[in-house]
């Protein structure tokens, strides 16, 4: 059965992706070594799938995109602990320098 | 499929902990990108989520409650948090190429001010007045000239300049030509009645808008009479 998806949930997809391109511009211009920023890239990502799974589940297949959403959440956290990681130490080899 | 679901959020709710400890434990400081701002931006990113994978991994427990009706306005935090975490990097390398920009051209001037005061020649910048402006450590023994204390303004010890055939000044005026000159008379007389005869090249200073700015003075060391 097809419901309508909540409207905060249709509301935070609307201002995650307002706010996408400025992150990608502003990224963009940050000097980064390592792999922290395709890590980072993949944090967002999985996070900004778990928006739209969430949505979609409402109309179509909703115990596979259930599982997607909290999957992406699963993924965002691994990206975003080797984000962190790899930020950590690219930071103590800037100190050693 | 519930399964697959639950362990998304388990592995979600350790890794973002995860996250969040080891961006504590990562040194931040003033001179680095990761900088204070950024990283307590990057811990409440990750702890955004810490919250919103521990309500979905509790679930029914929290059913009903504030905290499970929070989880979808809390996340929303997440993708601000994350340009506020990348601006504040941003604007903090900015802020460093400046500091080192400015750290390169003060250590070129202080090397092209070293060579200016090695120089035997006397070397003098004058204002679109005939007013020294600077004066090399030639120059400043060789005119007698000092610096006010205050506005480190160049000041004379009260002698006239006369250059050429033009009538005598407190400064050198006469030497405001349009174009590059050598080898212009100049007479410098002291007080107590000393007297210098110079021989000075002048050369103007162009301001970017073309007008002239400026003049480079230099002469070579006379004896004094």
């Amino acid at each position: 059965m097809v419901t309508a998806p909540p409207i905060s949930e249709i509301a935070r997809l609307v201002i995650a992706l307002a706010v996408l391109p400025f992150i990608f511009r502003v990224a963009r211009q940050i000097r980064m070594s390592g792999t922290s920023g395709p890590w980072f890239a993949i944090t967002i990502g999985a996070v900004y799938a778990s928006y739209l799974f969430t949505i979609i589940e409402s109309f179509v297949a909703e115990p596979l995109f259930n599982a997607l959403q909290h999957s992406s959440y699963g993924v965002a956290g691994v990206a975003g602990l080797l984000t962190a990681i790899e930020t950590r130490r690219q930071v103590l080899e800037e100190r050693l320098r | 499929m519930d399964s697959l679901a639950n362990l998304g959020d388990i592995l979600g709710l350790i890794a973002f902990a995860a996250a969040v400890l080891v961006t504590i434990a990562t040194p931040s400081s003033e001179g680095s990108t990761f900088n204070p701002t950024t990283k307590g931006i990057m811990i409440a990113a990750f702890g955004t989520y810490v919250y919103v994978t521990g309500a979905k991994v509790l679930g029914d427990r929290l059913a009903g409650t504030y905290i499970e009706n929070f989880d979808d306005y809390i996340e929303v935090l997440f993708p601000v948090l994350v340009l506020m975490a990348v601006f504040a990097a941003y604007s903090h390398q900015q802020m460093l190429d400046l500091q080192r920009s400015q750290r390169a051209v003060k250590r070129s001037y202080d090397m092209m001010l070293e060579i200016v005061d090695a120089a035997a020649s006397g070397m003098m910048l004058l204002d679109s007045f005939g007013r020294i402006t600077f004066a090399n450590d030639t120059a400043r023994a060789f005119l007698d000239l000092g610096e006010t204390p205050d506005t480190g303004q160049i000041q004379t010890p009260g002698w006239t300049v006369k250059c050429g055939d033009q009538e005598p000044a407190d400064d050198f005026r006469g030497l405001l030509l349009d174009g590059r000159s050598e080898g212009i008379p100049v007479a410098v007389v002291w007080p107590k009645g000393w007297r210098v005869d110079l021989r000075v090249s002048v050369s103007p200073l162009s301001e970017d808008s073309g007008r002239i700015g400026g003049y480079v003075a230099s002469f070579e060391r006379p004896s004094r009479i």
